[in-house]
């Protein structure tokens, strides 16, 4: 491998399902772009023109590893995918754990980019190298898991990783996501869908290869420091001991959990004893993993003992889960979750939309705007567990309401009726996990997010973090009101830190748990810099790799613009978040402000070099040596993009 | 040699250490110790002859310390330590 490619496998994989060929082409005239979520956006930009549409054969798909992928660096087996998103029809991207990404770079390559569309089920096969295409009619149909299995059995090969989309993928349900492995997924974004509108069923893995480091002494010294700093955090102790359902307390002493439907931020004490961490994990957990080559090991493998559910033997159901299957639909009972979670899991669907879906059928019954007869003779109350499941199993197999409810809650209401859209929770189009009347940067961050909501491209968590270290969070945030989740000060430098901080994580391959939007004693920004400049051999300073993260950041913000038009008007939180106040617990009276956010988008606008319509000027462009995608934005500003 | 162990995390950091170990790159195919995720722990085996590409552990001579330890999850390192003290 040529010392040029330090870090990287050096090639990229081109795959065209229509004409079933594979080519690979060199690195070079991506590696500015860093690697993972930058390398994928920018392949996103070059090969996607705005009338695309996502279930086109045109739209492309993209798989990406970065520079930190199979090597000892912390928390490293971080995988990015990218595409026009069915949710949004703007930026799609997500991000997951798992082996795959590192798998990917033994057998030789950094991305692979899907285009075209097979003319039956396919799955694709990379083997040190060498890639095929191969029939998949026998795998249509099965579950992720089943997928997995059958795939390393058929090659004997324990060592195979794999992609795989369930049933919610091949019926196109919208918010259908792309499994890693069994129980890590690429969520957000519909991503599973694209896969499916291409007949795509898996992507499995084999490499004997290795990833070679400019400087292997300087590179193990900042692995070491790294790992060192794990040993250094409570969060890090509170998280490993109780993954991240260990936010419960906290959460609940803040105020952010979203009952019902967000209806209240706050959530019933016997609600609160249901999911207490410490109880759960006596009871369910039979032990607890991690990611390739992570330090923390924040995944729980659990076992259902007794109850409707018994049985259940599964990895994962974290506090997303809890937040969106427990509080959300008012079901207290961490059981349910996990077998919630272990649907989805298995029929490739995100855990957001499903919980987001079902959490508005149950809040427009209880106001009387849709009846039994709209959900096929249900009767969907809240706390009603078999309920849920089964609008869960109509929403993946599209029967009945399932149809509705699989294009997504925005879609769904649009459908359903004028007086049904209030109630549905979404951001730019795309369902909405993410409580925001209780913390100001976390809100923000969430609802400027380019791939609509999601709280890992720039949501501060800091701003709740009790455990936190305020003298060195204040030290590299340089915003004093960082633990002050009602104040508007600042919080447009706090997003502005992450969005950078996540989009460096996503591009290099590390996990955000990994790094400083967890706990300000983690590493951040310098111990990235050393470990890539020690890694690929490039001196890169702190300041280039932060102007690389916004380069990324611009170019998302343009292709939102190009093929969704998402502007200002996109970019604020949900109506009930500005209209009703919080009605009880920590935070009750609060809600956010019109004004008071105009005020702060003008902020966070100006802060970027952005105009008052939250697009990027051509002189910032420019700085970032995007003048083509200014060009771009000049000559389709005044075009309709509603195809 | 072959244990199983529900302590170990399965993060397969031992097997990158150790391919840095013999090749100061990082390649699990070379290493001398390999993790395989069980449906409900991990299995760890430690070659002491060389198994295929799998380069026979040599007790990390000329390192400070045994790197598979030394990377090891803080809950596993002794089962794992003793591993290698048995070879």
């Amino acid at each position: 491998m040529s010392a040029k490619y330090n870090g990287y496998a050096g090639k990229i994989l081109y795959v065209d399902l229509t004409t079933k060929t594979a080519t690979w082409k060199p690195m070079d005239g991506y590696m500015e772009w860093v690697g993972g979520l930058g390398v994928g956006i920018k392949i996103l930009y070059d090969e996607l023109k705005p009338w695309v549409t996502p279930y086109d054969p045109a739209n492309v798909l993209v798989f990406g590893t970065g520079p930190m992928n199979g090597t000892l660096a912390p928390a490293s087996g971080r995988l990015s995918a990218h595409s026009k998103s069915p949710m949004t029809f703007g930026i799609g991207s997500s991000n997951a754990g798992g082996f795959f990404a590192p798998e990917l770079k033994y057998a030789g390559f950094d991305h692979v980019v899907i285009k075209g569309k097979a003319d039956r089920p396919v799955y694709l096969w990379i083997n040190d190298g060498e890639v095929s295409i191969k029939d998949a009619s026998e795998l249509w149909g099965k579950t992720t898991w089943e997928t997995d299995d059958i795939i390393k059995s058929d090659f004997g090969d324990p060592g195979i990783q794999t992609l795989s989309i369930g049933a919610a993928g091949e019926n196109l349900v919208r918010g259908a996501c792309i499994m890693v492995n069994k129980n890590r997924a690429l969520g957000r974004c519909g991503l599973g869908a694209v896969m499916g509108s291409k007949n795509l069923k898996a992507i499995a893995v084999r490499g004997t290869g290795s990833v070679e480091v400019a400087d292997p002494d300087r590179f193990i010294a900042i692995v070491d420091k790294m790992r060192d700093s794990y040993q250094e955090s409570k969060v890090i102790d509170s998280f490993k001991a109780l993954t991240s359902i260990c936010a419960v307390p906290g959460k609940a002493a803040y105020g952010g959990m979203p009952y019902k439907n967000f209806q209240d931020m706050s959530i019933p004490k016997e609600m609160e004893e249901a999911f207490n961490p410490e109880i759960i994990m006596e009871r369910n957990r039979e032990s607890q993993t991690g990611c390739f080559a992570c330090p923390i090991a924040c995944s729980p493998h659990y076992y259902i003992k007794s109850g409707p559910y018994a049985g259940l033997r599964t990895e994962g159901t974290q506090f997303e889960s809890l937040a969106d299957f427990g509080c959300k639909l008012g079901i207290a009972d961490f059981d349910f979750c996990i077998k919630a979670t272990s649907y989805c899991n298995q029929h490739g669907i995100d855990v957001d939309p499903v919980a987001e879906a079902i959490a508005w059928v149950m809040e427009c019954y209880e106001k009387g705007l849709i009846s039994d007869t709209d959900v096929d003779g249900l009767k969907p109350v809240w706390g009603d567990a078999g309920v849920a499941l089964e609008l869960m199993r109509k929403i993946v197999f599209k029967e009945g309401i399932g149809n509705v409810l699989s294009e997504g809650v925005a879609r769904a209401a649009d459908l359903m009726g004028e007086n049904t859209k209030y109630y549905a929770m979404h951001i730019k189009g795309q369902d909405l996990y993410e409580p925001l009347r209780f913390s100001i940067g976390w809100s923000l961050g969430t609802c400027v997010s380019t791939r609509g909501g999601g709280h890992t491209t720039g949501a501060p968590v800091c701003e709740i973090n009790g455990k936190i270290d305020d003298e060195k969070a204040k030290q590299r945030l340089g915003v004093d009101t960082y633990n002050k989740p009602l104040s508007y000060e600042g919080k447009e430098k706090l997003v502005k830190y992450y969005e950078m901080l996540n989009r460096l994580n996503s591009s290099m391959g590390i996990c955000i748990y990994a790094t400083d939007w967890y706990d300000a004693v983690l590493p951040g920004f310098s111990e990235l810099t050393e470990l890539f400049c020690s890694a690929t051999g490039q001196e890169y300073s702190v300041a280039d790799l932060q102007e690389a993260a916004l380069r990324m950041l611009n170019l998302e913000k343009v292709f939102n613009y190009l093929h969704a038009g998402f502007d200002r008007k996109d970019d604020y939180p949900t109506q009930r978040s500005m209209e009703e106040e919080v009605p009880s617990g920590p935070v009750k009276g609060f809600k956010l402000d019109k004004g008071k956010w105009d005020e702060l988008l003008d902020k966070y606008y100006s802060m970027h070099g952005w105009n008052t319509s939250g697009l990027p000027t051509r002189s910032t462009l420019l700085s970032l040596g995007l003048e083509f995608a200014a060009d771009d934005l000049e000559k389709y500003s005044t075009q309709n993009r509603n195809y | 040699m072959i244990i199983t162990s529900n302590n170990c995390t399965g993060c397969r950091s031992c097997e990158l250490a150790c391919s840095f170990h013999h090749k100061k790159k990082f390649q699990p195919e070379t290493s001398s110790i390999k993790v395989v995720q069980k449906p409900k722990s991990r299995s760890i085996e430690v070659f002491d002859i060389p198994n295929g590409s799998n380069n026979r552990c040599d007790k990390c001579k000329g390192e400070v310390e045994v790197l598979c330890v030394k990377y090891c999850n803080p809950a596993m390192r002794d089962e794992l330590e003793r591993l290698i003290k048995e070879l």
